[in-house]
């Protein structure tokens, strides 16, 4: 009896100590490459793009960080090739499209992504313009929001902008903390076995491209026709009771400081609508979201760039989503507004450069762009 | 508050280490008392209120008929007990199915009806504990127990926590002796306890919460899915439910066996049987075995000829399946195993006058055939127990029997094929009783690298909303 004692606490103290040496092993891996464990859109688009990072000679970047409009819009591959092209150098246009986001999450989702090591050259931040609607209230997707999905630093962000307002993240975090493998699971599944779990679950990536692109699978004329009418579900209500947000605009505003603080210019990107979703705007409501935007782009020495009526009906699936040859119009069009901001950062980079060469101390600034970086583009290049 | 939570996980580590520190019998009782109350509560407060209302009214009224030597008062007391119990069960589980059903025939009938709808919250486990106090009051009438003389005891027997909202339906004369003994603690019983855990953790969230992502989308919309894929997800939801129930139930054991006390065996490997009564030997036998004594039996049993037998099978089989839920699918699922049962008591009366016939289905080939049949005949039942209509149900076995094309597995099918593989073998494991010399032979840090593989591989495959018990809704 006394034999059987040792061992049932010798099979129990091993199986607890292998159990806890899994979840510290677990727990330094999420802290070494937390991108891994993000959400199935975030995760991946981090990965590709720390990957094209490794390719040396260092590109030129552009990320464009936006809502599943800028997902299955902006193709960096048909883009990028042109812009290196015209520049003469590297430049990578990347997709941050992460679906179901707006003008509030592009504030988490911007600090998420500095602090897993995204420092574009330029950065477009996608406006959503039914989002600027003080009724809008399903930008904060609580999936996407996941605690297990963040950082420590990244919680009080989430806690003062979430709608409806959520508290007590820090203790669920910590919960989330006490079982890493449970925690990180799904990222942890996707990375050696991404089939056994459900399409719409997995992070491996499988449905983006290199560059961030993740396009709709399977765009029928019935699967559009049904996407239409979720889209006039979702947005046309909103739009018939606008009313401008100023929290939403005072948002975007920090979205954008908190890119300059880091040295990342910025620009407003509209992206394109259809005729048909244009249609659902009540008269006035759009001039008054484009006043609004082009007196923010001033005040904070960002670029608006309109797109809103680049493109016809046929490039959208549902009016405001592109379909492939939509995108591949608009990346192209969007490189040609942005190439002579990056011809500015080109400049500015060489005279940095200079600054630097040896013998020559300078202070460097936060804003590593001489004010003001874009005159003459206020109030929206069309 | 689930099993599979971290939640209980702190609940159950502090009530545990409360329990041993504890030297009193006494102290230790009402502390599971407490437990258990405050389990129940953390669903719903008022309910909680509800049931411990009721089981000290089943208390005293037990102690009524123990105390009376009156035959008629005995019977009077009884009554009560089991009108108040089912009266219970019927109201707050199927007032609103017969109000609907009433207002549907109305209907048909071309009549107008202006029955209410009413809101009635569901109380968790109320089918599991209305019965245990029935079976409890039954057995202290017929004498088979003598009434709990102990409030405290009484309110253990029904409310204790690893049971209370999933089952196993606990028997009197089973659980109310344990209270009474004392409890050393045993590391033997130790490790019985953890690897039930284990093992019911790992069935639920690693198998039948993973099952769920092959059945679900199949029974939403049969239509849309190819004739393999709808078999996938049918066979899929019955390892789902006996992996979620199963689960359930081995986690309750376990939890059990830590503190001490020890409930029945609730599986006993129901896939493998050979024909539906088998079946029902080995599938929550604790409720198979209640409506055998408490209502089978009591109406005749199979006494009264071929007839009155097969009129109570059918009327055992139905209340069964309406127990299981407020819904005519229910019902339809337990008509037809009622039928299974009739035919299985024909075939088994024809062989037993017929020997060239015993002989044949003796055989090894005609065994595996039995057994493929009863497989069979429990996934067609299991259709109607989960389809949400018969509408729904039809179209899952049309598109079993009948149509064909559609789209493929809505989840990849080699995660289903690799659970089966790793259920046959534990099913291999289970029936060839492996278990005890395979523990006895591995060295004790393998044994625990292997309790901490499950775990880990049971949080890993843990879809990424985890399920409630799909018998908690009964």
């Amino acid at each position: 009896m006394q034999a059987t004692g040792q061992r049932v606490r010798l099979s129990l103290l091993t199986g607890l100590l292998a159990f806890l040496v899994v979840q510290a092993v677990v727990a330094v891996i999420a802290r070494c490459h937390p991108w891994v464990f993000r959400d199935r859109f975030h995760g991946p688009r981090v990965r590709y793009y720390h990957r094209h990072l490794a390719v040396q000679p260092r590109p030129l970047i552009v990320v464009q960080l936006g809502s599943s409009r800028t997902g299955c819009g902006l193709r960096g591959k048909v883009a990028s090739p042109d812009l290196s092209g015209r520049l003469g150098q590297p430049v990578l246009l990347f997709n941050m499209g992460l679906a179901g986001s707006g003008l509030i999450s592009n504030r988490v989702n911007l600090e998420c992504l500095l602090n897993d090591g995204v420092r574009p050259d330029l950065l477009l931040l996608e406006v959503l313009p039914p989002s600027l609607n003080e009724h809008w209230c399903s930008d904060f997707l609580p999936e996407r929001f996941c605690v297990a999905n963040l950082r420590r630093e990244e919680l009080p962000v989430v806690e003062r902008l979430a709608v409806p307002p959520r508290s007590g993240l820090y203790w669920e975090w910590l919960a989330n903390l006490s079982a890493p493998l449970h925690t990180h699971r799904i990222g942890l599944v996707s990375s050696f076995a991404p089939t056994i779990l459900g399409h719409n679950v997995r992070s491996d990536g499988y449905d983006i491209d290199e560059y961030g692109w993740q396009p709709f699978p399977n765009v029928t004329p019935e699967r559009a026709a049904r996407q239409l009418q979720i889209a006039r579900d979702s947005y046309f209500n909103y739009l018939q009771r606008f009313r401008m947000s100023v929290r939403t605009l005072e948002i975007m505003a920090e979205t954008i400081e908190l890119a300059k603080s880091q040295g990342i210019p910025v620009a407003l990107v509209v992206m394109p609508e259809g005729p048909t979703f244009r249609s659902w705007y009540p008269p006035g409501v759009w001039q008054q979201i484009e006043k609004a935007l082009s007196d923010l782009a001033k005040r904070h020495d960002a670029l608006l760039i309109n797109m809103r009526e680049a493109l016809p009906e046929e490039d959208f699936m549902d009016s405001h989503h592109l379909l492939e040859e939509g995108g591949a119009k608009f990346s192209r069009m969007l490189a040609g507004r942005i190439e002579p901001m990056l011809r500015q950062v080109v400049a500015q980079r060489e005279r940095n450069a200079a600054k630097q060469r040896p013998g020559v101390s300078i202070q460097r600034s936060a804003y590593s762009i001489e004010q003001p970086a874009f005159s003459g583009c206020f109030g929206g290049c069309k | 508050m689930l099993f599979c939570t971290t939640q209980f996980l702190v609940f159950f580590t502090a009530i545990l280490a409360l329990y041993w520190l504890l030297p009193w019998k006494r102290a230790r009782v009402w502390l599971l008392v407490a437990a258990s109350v405050y389990f129940y509560a953390s669903w719903n407060k008022w309910l909680a209120l509800i049931v411990v209302v009721s089981t000290t009214i089943d208390f005293v009224l037990a102690r009524g008929i123990d105390a009376s030597t009156s035959t008629r008062n005995r019977r009077i007391l009884l009554t009560i007990n089991i009108l108040g119990n089912l009266g219970l069960l019927c109201y707050f589980k199927y007032v609103n199915f017969f109000l609907d059903s009433l207002r549907t025939a109305l209907t048909y009938a071309g009549a107008q009806s202006s029955l209410p709808v009413l809101e009635v919250f569901l109380p968790i486990g109320i089918s599991f504990y209305t019965f245990e106090a029935i079976n409890y009051m039954v057995d202290v009438y017929r004498g088979h127990t003598k009434a709990e003389k102990n409030w405290a005891n009484f309110m253990l027997f029904i409310l204790f926590f690893p049971h209370l909202v999933a089952g196993p339906i606990v028997r009197a004369r089973d659980f109310l002796p344990q209270i009474h003994r004392r409890k050393r603690w045993s590391w033997v019983r130790v490790q019985a306890g953890v690897q039930f855990i284990i093992m019911g953790m790992f069935k639920k969230m690693a198998i039948a919460d993973r099952m769920a992502l092959y059945a679900d989308p199949v029974f939403a919309n049969a239509d849309w899915y190819c004739r393999y894929a709808v078999w996938i997800g049918v066979a899929a939801y019955a390892i789902q439910i006996y992996c979620d129930f199963s689960g359930y139930t081995d986690m309750a054991i376990g939890c059990a066996h830590l503190l001490g006390y020890r409930l029945a065996m609730n599986f006993h490997m129901p896939y493998l049987a050979t024909n539906v009564s088998e079946f029902w030997r080995r599938w929550h036998i604790s409720l198979s075995s209640w409506l055998r004594d408490y209502l089978f039996i009591p109406l005749g049993g199979s006494r009264g000829g071929e007839w009155i037998t097969a009129r109570n099978l059918m009327i055992t089989m139905t209340l069964g399946g309406l127990w299981h839920g407020a819904a005519w699918t229910f019902v339809v699922w337990g008509v037809l195993h009622g039928l299974y049962l009739i035919v299985h008591r024909i075939c088994r009366a024809l062989c037993e006058r017929i020997r060239w016939l015993d002989v044949v289905l003796s055989s090894r080939p005609a065994v595996v055939c039995s057994w493929a049949m009863t497989l069979l005949c429990v996934l067609i039942g299991w259709i109607f127990f989960r389809a949400q209509t018969f509408d729904a149900a039809g179209d899952v076995l049309g598109k079993m029997f009948i149509h064909g094309g559609g789209a493929r597995c809505p989840v990849h099918d080699m995660g289903f094929w690799w659970t089966v593989a790793l259920l046959a073998v534990c099913h291999a494991i289970g029936h060839y009783k492996l278990w005890p010399e395979i523990q006895k032979r591995l060295p004790a840090p393998v044994l625990g690298l292997g309790y901490a593989a499950a775990v880990c591989v049971a949080l890993l495959l843990a879809p990424p909303a985890g399920k409630a018990f799909i018998y908690f809704q009964f």
